[in-house]
């Protein structure tokens, strides 16, 4: 293209450029998608703010990150804990001392052999807050210790069922402390992908790491992150064939997917939560009878209609399906007006009464979903204005400040149930429900440090029921992911964390 | 224009810049919203809360930040991006291409589109040739720019597969080649530029056509078409000339939304995401980078026009 | 989006006579559209086909039909009932924002052209330094400050549009200070109050009318645009802006979704502008 049409351009002629812009019209459609590198591309919605897993939070992090580092454990796509960079580990009889055997043959993508120094470093820099932006959850180490040049000790303060899922978050990487001080534009890490170079806002490339320990991971040559932020665009990308993966298909543009003979849908559910969260200290709030009122007047399932298009699943508790822990409880908490409106009478609010939903900008899926809300509780005579707010805001006010009425959130993306589940114990600084139960709080702490699985289930199943019934928020689907690939792709999973795992996914012609 | 009202122009110009920029720092700082937080988000701890706040120094007391904001803004230094950890100005300076080519193509387009449309309206006075242009004048004010976009991506992109429905890849294939990417958002932005500049063409043509010299050069026998592009156009184009500081503004402005639409990757994306991370320094730098261009180019219109014009009295143009 | 290169009144051809036809053919398509979109907003208060609330997840992005005239949008509501309380919406800005930037921008234009020396040194400084500020940002700003929601939305708009006014005004006053018929009414001791009042608003009226009108239709546009980035008006109230920024993910579905909403923003800005020039025409061509 450029050299048919640059001479003309070039004369910088206005006359010129006309010509240029009509020929590129003409000419395009033939070109589109005919000078393409043969590599994955899969279009991202954001572009993330550092590549450094220690640095952030976003999840636009560690979608990509997984590629580039390793963790010492890893979780496959049902959840399930199993070894990475650590081959074992057993655990001490008091809970207390992890000791985790290490592969030998990992090297750094600067050619450097990894050991157990490297181990303990990251480590250590996990747990630092003012190194690591998720500290807290490593808050529990008390010491590491090398033991060998493959041997490394963790011993925790008290025991923590969370741990070892903890090492498997994408924020729990082994990174290259040699490049700790640039790791942010340009990681360093033991992945099957190295970072290759980030063109701001437009595209992160990766090639394949020729030392990586499995030889079989990498399927394919270079892995492009293509930035588009615009959800029709990404499809049109998609069907286009200059991009081979948008795995955040907009739920309402699924059958154009479906339809298209190129292209391949595939729905998984979402290790994720949609709530609409109640302030449980503002009146009339802090009366469970109304709590329970909003949730038996909400149609769960019109609200996935009406936010997702359908795609997704109702829930009656803080925890998603997907998960080994889920109690279904739906069969008890079904919709029911009369019901809702008998509980708002009881509670002196017979003729309903006024209330705010405050929704985050954006996502698309919240605002959605909080004009249905309103709508239904028109039902019960209870008249909820709507209140879109940006994201700072909505982190300022509603999250730290909590002060707001109601808002539709959404929680995603932990292994263990407890991240799930202790920020509803009062105590907890995440708690911007202001819940408080008695009776969660003790669960929850007996649960966090057991080593007994059936005991924990037992204790995360009660503490469901107790969400369900006491409404500290309206439970209200875990939605699905929509992921629209071109049908040469294959092998792409996903994962209950966020992430992007490119290892076995191969493009065919 | 004498040396010393240069002078006093100058100064007015470094007086609205510190204005403008006392406005912007104490504006976005009184914003609902914590930078810090927006970094923690929903899951980190308040130990890396503090952390970070203590990094970004934004535990400082408002007077001290805005005393090294605007320390820094005098040394030409316009402070650190939070979300991109990197230089307000590298990264504006990084954007500024493909704000400046699409503005420019806009531009061009415009005046493709305008000046003869302005000329044929004035030589045609009051003959349907006139009516149209005035009609494609008002329609072009009226349409705002993101619906004309948002149009064209459906008729253009989804429709006919022509061109891309937003992006760019210019940095990545080439100017050239990202050329394809920037049609339909400057025919978008063109449009209303086009219209203000039939008008300001049609306006000072019908001035200008009106003059002794003119009549005399119908009277001679030269060609109609000479007469109104070699000796009205050279006279009319002045004012559609000094119209450029409006212009610039205009198009600053209509180009935050058209790079929303198209999802290019220019200042106005630039600026809105810094609004919705709340990356202050990047929102101010921003800000005072806008205020600067279009005062600049203001000043240059006032000073050339007042070169042209010597009755003119600066302070009244451009407003 | 708020633009500057609007049709300003000073400027206009030297011969009004000879524009008669095409212009008066202007200001009345331009009234007829103007109360088009008014009647539309109060039809809107009164009535609505549908209640534009009204959900029905059975009918989502259905096409155009008799029942729904503008189809129907992602929640099955009525597009052509949400449209029609979408012109109420556009009015309310519209009339706001010319009222509080018409009031704040003439007594601060006034107070700089008629005062002068340091009290105009320093006002139109200021105003310089508003002016320069890109209006589409400072509106951002002011949004996000004063919270989102229509009330909000127009006092934003109507403060960032308050240094267009303010500099007209001001020149309009410069302008007629010194006139023959002012330096007379001081000559024969008239208070300052008196001659603002009699001498100079009524002579500047005409141009401050055809700004109002320009103002409404700035208005508009800016509030749509807010709106479409999300932070104007809120949802379920109608705006022709939302309705755009939801239609965004439709555009392939329901594509009737944009097309409506967009053809009356233009249709609005389209009226209220004839309206400005038409009476730009018709007023004293001596104004300045």
């Amino acid at each position: 293209m450029e050299r048919m049409n640059g001479g003309k351009l070039g004369r910088g002629a206005m006359a010129g450029l006309l010509t240029f812009a009509l020929l590129a019209t003409v000419l395009l459609p033939g070109l589109a998608g005919c000078a393409r590198k043969q590599a994955l591309r899969v279009a991202i919605n954001t572009d993330p703010d550092g590549l450094d897993p220690y640095k952030t939070v976003a999840a636009a992090t560690f979608n990509l990150t997984r590629n580039i580092f390793d963790t010492l454990i890893q979780t496959d796509p049902a959840g399930r804990l199993g070894p990475d960079l650590a081959t074992g580990w057993q655990v001490s009889t008091d809970g207390l001392t992890y000791t985790l055997k290490l592969r030998t043959d990992v090297y750094f993508h600067n050619g450097r052999k990894m050991t157990a120094d490297d181990v303990k470093w990251s480590l250590d820099q996990m747990r630092d807050p003012n190194v690591h932006k998720r500290a807290a959850d490593f808050a529990a180490i008390k010491d590491v210790k090398v033991l060998a040049p493959d041997q490394v000790a963790i011993t925790l303060n008290k025991p923590s069922a969370a741990f070892l899922s903890n090492l498997a978050m994408g924020w729990a990487a082994i990174v290259s402390k040699e490049a700790a001080a640039t790791m942010s534009q340009n990681p360093v890490g033991t992945g099957p992908f190295k970072f290759v170079e980030w063109k701001k806002d437009q595209e992160i490339a990766l090639e394949r790491f020729n030392r990586y320990f499995d030889p079989k991971a990498a399927r394919v040559d270079r892995v492009v992150f293509q930035v588009i932020p615009e959800a029709p665009a990404r499809l049109v990308a998609l069907k286009a064939g200059t991009v081979d993966v948008v795995p955040d298909v907009p739920p309402e543009n699924a059958n154009e997917v479906q339809a298209s003979s190129d292209l391949k849908l595939v729905v998984k559910p979402m290790n994720a939560v949609q709530i609409l969260a109640i302030n449980n200290k503002k009146k009339p709030f802090d009366d469970v009878r109304v709590r329970q009122a909003l949730a038996l007047a909400i149609d769960k399932q019109t609200v996935i209609d009406g936010s997702v298009w359908g795609y997704g699943k109702p829930i009656a508790s803080h925890m998603p399906p997907s998960s080994d822990y889920y109690v279904d409880l739906l069969a008890q908490h079904q919709t029911d007006v009369a019901k809702a409106k008998a509980l708002l009478a009881q509670a002196g609010l017979a003729k309903g009464f006024k209330t705010t939903i405050v929704l985050p900008e954006p996502y698309m899926l919240h605002r959605r979903a909080g004009q249905v809300i309103a709508e239904q509780l028109k039902a019960i005579g209870v008249q909820a204005d709507l209140k879109v707010i940006d994201w700072p805001t909505w982190l300022s006010e509603v999250y730290t400040k909590r002060n707001y009425e109601l808002t539709v959130i959404g929680h995603t993306g932990r292994l263990d149930p407890d991240p799930w589940l202790n920020r509803y114990v009062s105590t907890s600084k995440e708690n911007y429900m202001n819940f408080s139960d008695p009776e969660y709080d003790q669960i929850i702490a007996q649960a966090a440090v057991s080593t007994d699985a059936a005991q924990r289930k037992q204790l995360y199943g009660r503490a469901q029921e107790i969400l369900a019934d006491q409404a500290p928020a309206v439970y209200l689907q875990a939605p699905a992911m929509v992921i629209g690939l071109n049908k040469a792709v294959e092998g792409w999973q996903v994962y209950p964390i966020d992430i992007y795992d490119l290892r076995g996914v191969s493009k065919g012609k | 224009m004498t040396v010393r009202a240069i002078g006093r122009r100058l100064a007015g110009l470094v007086l609205t810049i510190l204005i403008a920029s006392t406005l912007s720092f104490f504006v976005f700082n009184i914003l609902p919203g914590d930078p810090a937080q927006v970094i923690v988000g929903l899951e980190g701890s308040p130990d890396s809360l503090q952390a970070v706040r203590a990094e970004l120094g934004l535990d400082r007391p408002l007077g001290v930040r805005f005393a090294a904001w605007i320390g820094g803004l005098a040394r030409g230094d316009l402070g650190r991006s939070i979300h991109y950890q990197q230089s307000v100005l590298s990264l504006i300076l990084g954007r500024l291409p493909l704000t400046a080519a699409l503005a420019t193509l806009a531009i061009l387009i415009a005046a493709a589109i305008g000046i003869p449309l302005g000329v044929l309206a004035a030589a045609r006075r009051g003959q349907p040739v006139d009516w149209w242009a005035t009609f494609f004048m008002q329609l072009g004010l009226a349409i705002p720019g993101f619906w004309l976009g948002i149009l064209g991506i459906m008729v253009f992109s989804l429709n006919l597969h022509l061109l891309p429905p937003g992006g760019y890849a210019g940095r990545e294939e080439g100017f050239l080649a990202g050329l394809e990417y920037l049609i339909l958002p400057a025919l978008t932005l063109a449009v209303g530029r086009a219209a203000v500049l039939t008008r300001l063409t049609r306006a000072s043509m019908n001035e200008s056509l009106a003059a002794n010299y003119i009549q005399a050069a119908r009277g001679k026998g030269v060609p109609e078409g000479r007469v109104l592009f070699r000796h009205g156009l050279r006279n009319a184009v002045i004012p559609v000339v000094t119209s450029a500081g409006l212009q610039v503004g205009a198009l600053l402005a209509g180009s935050v939304v058209v790079e929303r639409v198209f999802a290019l990757p220019g200042l106005g994306t630039l600026l809105l995401g810094g609004v919705s991370n709340r990356d202050l320094p990047l929102v101010q730098g921003l800000v005072v980078f806008f205020v600067v261009v279009v005062s600049l180019v203001n000043l240059a219109v006032d000073l050339s026009y007042g070169a042209i014009d010597p009755r003119t009295r600066s302070g009244e143009v451009g407003g | 989006m708020i633009e500057r290169g609007r049709p300003r009144p000073g400027r206009r051809e030297p011969n009004p006579l000879k524009l008669s036809r095409r212009r008066r053919t202007n200001l009345s398509v331009g009234l007829a559209l103007a109360t088009l979109v008014v009647a539309l907003a109060v039809i809107g208060a009164v009535w609505t086909p549908v209640d534009p609330a009204r959900m029905d997840m059975t009918h989502r992005a259905a096409p155009p039909t008799a029942a729904h005239l503008f189809g129907t949008d992602e929640f099955g509501r009525d597009t052509f009932s949400r449209a029609l309380k979408g012109a109420g919406s556009a009015v309310e800005v519209g009339l706001g924002v010319a009222v509080i930037a018409g009031t704040l921008g003439l007594a601060l234009g006034a107070l700089a052209g008629y005062r002068g020396g340091l009290v105009d040194e320093v006002l139109m400084r200021l105003i310089d330094g508003l002016y320069a500020f890109p209006p589409l940002i400072m509106a951002l700003a002011l949004v996000a400050v004063l919270g989102p929601g229509l009330r909000q939305v127009t006092v934003a708009i109507g403060l960032a549009e308050v240094p267009a006014f303010a500099r007209l005004t001001r020149s309009l006053i410069i302008g007629l200070r010194q006139q023959l018929f002012v330096e007379a009414a001081r000559a024969a001791g008239a208070t300052d109050w008196q001659i603002a009042r009699r001498h100079l608003l009524p002579n500047a009226a005409p141009a401050l009318i055809v700004q109002a009108s320009i103002a409404f239709s700035t208005a508009v546009l800016a509030e749509a645009a807010l709106s479409f980035l999300g932070l104007g008006v809120q949802p379920p109230s109608a705006s022709w802006g939302l309705m755009l920024q939801e239609a965004q993910s439709f555009l392939t579905l329901a594509p009737w979704m944009a097309i409506f909403p967009g053809a009356l923003i233009a249709a609005t800005i389209l009226g209220f502008n004839l309206v400005a020039d038409g009476l730009a025409e018709r007023s004293d061509p001596r104004l300045r």
